[in-house]
């Protein structure tokens, strides 16, 4: 069964970058965020099997999207995307239960490889 | 003049600039041998901007010409140049930035420079150049892959 993927980020680029790969890897990308209030709502509605989430967005970022996320979904999937990377973000991820952080810049091999730890 | 913990600095963003770049559009750069910091010719070009709050504040700066953000973004996206928007570009430059801050920053973990990130921007237009106060202090490299040039500095505040 095809994995379905919901990308969470304010970058137009990052969407079409992870899209790219997703979908030539097999994956579906099934919806887009642009910050992490849609993120939280497109995930309630799609449940998909897993998200991609940046932490810096407007509105609101990643790690409180996330919270929010598995206050109601403990078993949801998630991967972290961020350009800092540094112990105090990492160490709230993790409090979370974010499965993976993923650092930019990561090129299809890490996306893959990271996708291939949990789903 | 700089000092050499302030040309160490220039390895390290060197290095980030290089592996994001690399990373995320296929290129290898390198230094170019041109010790001018500005683009070859007056075409449109695009500058991603960041603040880097610090001790010692800094903007860090990349600038492209709109064809030079074309190749890259089409690389990094998949996107055929010609159906490129605008706006792909200036997010892609903008990414760019913030990536290669990202990574210099975590570079720099165990060095004594430490610095903040804030939120990139971009600039964009023809023909107009950064200008510096005399006694701004600056590190400043382009780099090259083919045709592909990319304006790289950092401007001490």
């Amino acid at each position: 069964m095809i994995k379905r993927i919901l990308i969470v980020d304010d970058s137009p680029i990052i969407h079409n970058l992870l899209r790219k790969t997703l979908e030539n890897n097999g994956y579906e990308v099934c919806g887009d965020a642009k910050n992490g209030k849609e993120g939280v709502e497109l995930f309630n509605t799609l449940s998909p099997d897993l998200v991609f989430m940046d932490i810096t967005m407007p509105i609101m970022d990643g790690l409180e999207a996330a919270k929010n996320i598995k206050q109601t979904s403990p078993n949801a999937r998630i991967i972290m995307l961020s350009a800092m990377g540094d112990d105090e973000i990492m160490a709230q991820a993790k409090e979370i239960g974010i499965d993976i952080f993923l650092k930019k810049p990561f090129d299809d091999y890490k996306i893959v490889s990271a996708l291939s730890k949990i789903i | 003049m700089l000092s050499d913990n302030y040309t160490d600095l220039l390895k390290y963003f060197s290095i980030a600039i290089e592996e994001v770049v690399h990373t995320m559009a296929g290129f290898e750069i390198s230094a170019s041998k041109d010790p001018s910091f500005f683009l070859r010719d007056d075409s449109p070009r695009i500058s991603g901007l960041m603040l880097l709050p610090s001790s010692k504040n800094a903007i860090l700066s990349i600038t492209v010409s709109l064809e030079s953000a074309s190749i890259l973004v089409s690389y990094m996206t998949g996107i055929p140049v010609d159906e490129l928007k605008e706006e792909d570009l200036y997010d892609g430059v903008i990414e760019l930035v913030n990536m290669i801050a990202g990574r210099a920053k975590s570079l720099l973990i165990d060095t004594t420079h430490s610095f903040g990130l804030t939120a990139p921007f971009a600039i964009y237009g023809r023909d107009y150049e950064l200008v510096l106060k005399k006694n701004v202090s600056n590190l400043s490299k382009k780099y090259v892959s083919g045709d592909l040039e990319i304006g790289f500095g950092i401007f001490f505040m």
